[in-house]
């Protein structure tokens, strides 16, 4: 019987990211993930690996960088302005294909904003956020065993694509505590034929993004890996959504909430369902559209002023009415508030 | 009759033409860098950091592993890399607005850290890959494309001495300021840079070399008047000298 | 480094500087820095980039300093010792 632990979200994600073998973590304290910086701190020097206190959040994600190039598995995390710090250090990661673990516990913004819980990171976190074409595999863990499995995925598709994965969590996931159960399973290490040192005997290896004339190629070959990340990595989860006619879309923190106000109005005798991306990026558009045929509304809840709203009316391209219920700047939607919405669609 | 090679083309340096204009300090440098990486057998071990800078393409002028860094943030890749790879060979080589400007937190930490991998700061006073702009080592009066009127210190402050800042950290092992400014000045480079080289190979902690260089294009010069130059006028600013040595202690 | 050979009684060595004209960007930082004047700059043929290039002129004067090769930005010169042929080997 696998043993059932009490950690909060921050904790347990950082535990996740160490059984999956994270040889090094660089972080700059930002709340609301301080806790996991500080526990990667605990952990990984008294593992013996590599920990730093970066100079600030640009110097933490290339120093991931730096780690990837070798192979090591080399995570960063912060908070949305300190990952918006980051943007130019991750579209370098995808520009020159290297395996890397990006976490954003979000909170308000914009701006300095607040250290209270948000999903108004949706756009920069599937977008690529950087500049260039690109995109991060994004992770939306909604749960403290999420938060943990989510480190061990990421690293696991990280390395598999060589592309940065990016953990979109929210201020209260990385707050909240709740039981969970840790992995034991050996962390599997694919191959790296690509990494840089120990050059004896080869062609030396160049890091790069930078190919004179060569840029557009680099492109397509980047775009072509993406496809492959959309046709086998999109993951949701549906709850009750079978013969559901209102189809609530949430992740994260709004999608507890949301799967509240479904049980209580599936009590009353509304059939509403919930499905949970737990991909952003592949978005589970697939997923979405397989309902369209007994779904009647959509209702989008989220974290924000509507972000990943875009995704689902693109996703639903116009069938049915879709409907959006949000809060910014740190605050979070109600149960009662969801099923007010609820109430309002029928 | 028999001839015996007194000096050949360093084998770690690739057989193509660099893109550098004539007389260019960064051609003198990779040389030295190629024949050190030669003589002390770093080829195989070695990870270098390109920058951004006219240098941006130095992986394609030696032959060992390389990474391109953005720019200013080499420091912040070398210490990646040598942190997750202690028995790498690690080169971060720097221009004046990657290590003086953009970077400057980035070398500052790196130094303070202790990181154990060698900098060589390239500093030739201008910036020369995007056209000939100012430089946080720009001379005081100098005429680039954004000081046209002559560097005024009072609005854009003065040249910065990185290696004065740097040698006022603890943890650094060889911090060296060096100038290219004809022979003598070459070699007096590729001894400091060997010291250098030799500290992180004994894992001694952070080295850096700053080489004042000619850059003959900006400075409007030809390639003889701009070493000139520097040894007149550049080193009368950025003494050259070996800040610290820990190598003997 | 290849280490000197001895001298002939006559005293003088015998040096090769050879550039690499594809190379040769006509800086004319070797021609600058000989102390003995043996380079000069081609005033009458370019090489494949279009430039004049630096070329030994009076390789007899040469005393072997390297200057010329310490200078170059694009490692060019390369310089060879050539032995006399009537010196004792033995």
């Amino acid at each position: 019987m696998a043993k059932r632990v009490l950690m909060t979200g921050n904790e347990a994600l950082g535990e996740g990211a160490i059984r999956a073998g994270c040889d090094c973590y660089f972080g700059y304290p930002i709340t609301p993930q301080n806790e996991l910086t500080a526990y990667m701190a605990a952990n990984m020097l008294a593992k013996g690996r590599v920990f730093i206190q970066s100079e600030s959040e640009i110097a933490a994600i290339n120093m991931v960088f730096g780690a990837a190039t070798t192979g090591a598995r080399a995570m960063t995390s912060s908070s949305s302005p300190g990952v918006s710090l980051k943007q130019e250090g991750i579209s370098y990661l995808a520009a020159t294909c290297l395996p890397a673990v990006i976490v954003n516990v979000m909170r308000a913004g914009p701006g300095l904003g607040d250290i209270t819980p948000s999903q108004a990171d949706y756009f920069q976190a599937t977008r690529g956020g950087g500049h260039g074409d690109y995109r991060t595999i994004v992770l939306a863990p909604a749960s403290v065993q999420e938060m943990h499995d989510s480190a061990v995925l990421a690293f696991e598709l990280a390395d598999k694509y060589r592309n940065p994965v990016l953990i979109l969590a929210d201020g209260r996931l990385g707050q909240m505590m709740e039981p969970l159960v840790l992995t034991e399973a050996e962390p599997v290490r694919p191959d790296k034929p690509w990494t840089l040192g120990d050059s004896a005997g080869r062609k030396k290896r160049t890091i790069r993004s930078y190919y004179a004339g060569k840029v557009e190629e680099n492109n397509l070959r980047i775009q072509e890996k993406l496809r492959r990340v959309e046709r086998d990595e999109a993951r949701h989860e549906p709850h009750l959504m079978d013969d559901a006619e209102i189809m609530l879309v949430a992740y994260g923190t709004s999608a507890r909430l949301s799967r509240g106000a479904v049980d209580a109005v599936r009590a009353e005798g509304v059939k509403a369902g919930l499905l949970r991306p737990q991909t952003l990026y592949p978005f589970p558009s697939e997923a979405i559209r397989s309902h369209l045929d007994h779904v009647k509304s959509v209702l989008v809840v989220e974290m924000s002023g509507g972000q990943m709203l875009e995704d689902v009316q693109l996703a639903v391209e116009g069938k049915v009415p879709t409907h959006f219920h949000g809060r910014m700047g740190g605050g979070v939607p109600s149960v009662a508030d969801i099923v007010e919405e609820i109430h309002l669609l029928l | 009759m028999t001839e015996t090679a007194i000096y050949t083309r360093p084998a770690a340096l690739e057989d193509v033409s660099m893109h550098y204009c004539p007389g260019c300090g960064h051609g003198i440098l990779h040389r030295l860098v190629a024949e050190l990486f030669d003589e002390m057998h770093l080829r195989d071990k070695t990870i270098a950091v390109a920058p951004v800078g006219c240098s941006v393409i130095a992986y394609e002028y030696w032959d060992v592993d390389c990474t391109e860094s953005a720019h200013g943030r080499a420091p912040a890749v070398a210490t990646g890399i040598k942190r997750a790879k202690p028995d790498a060979f690690v080169l971060a080589y720097q221009g004046d607005g990657d290590l003086a400007s953009i970077g400057t937190a980035e070398i500052i930490h790196a130094a303070n850290r202790g990181e154990n991998y060698t900098t060589i700061f390239i500093n030739n006073t201008v910036y020369g890959m995007t056209g000939g702009q100012m430089a946080p080592t720009t001379l005081a009066g100098q005429v680039t494309a954004t000081s046209p009127k002559g560097r005024d210190v009072a609005t854009m402050g003065y040249p910065l001495r990185m290696c004065e800042i740097l040698d006022t950290l603890e943890a650094p092992c060889v911090i060296a300021r060096t100038m290219i400014d004809g022979p003598g000045g070459i070699r007096k480079t590729k001894t400091l840079l060997r010291k250098a080289f030799d500290a992180q190979l004994a894992g001694k902690g952070f080295s850096l070399v700053e080489v004042l260089s000619p850059c003959p294009t900006y400075m409007r010069l030809s390639p003889t008047e701009a070493m000139a130059h520097v040894k007149a006028n550049v080193s009368a600013y950025f003494p050259v000298k070996i800040f610290r040595d820990r190598t003997v202690e | 480094m290849a280490a000197p050979t001895k001298k002939s009684p006559a005293g003088a060595r015998t040096f090769r500087i050879a550039i690499r004209e594809d190379l040769c960007k006509g800086c004319d930082l070797c021609v600058s820095f000989c102390p003995k004047d043996c380079l000069a700059m081609t005033t009458d043929r370019m090489n494949v980039k279009g430039m004049p290039f630096a070329e030994c002129v009076r390789p007899g004067d040469c005393v072997g300093c390297r200057a010329c090769a310490t200078v170059c930005p694009e490692a060019a010169i390369e310089l060879f010792e050539i032995a006399d042929q009537e010196e004792d080997n033995g």
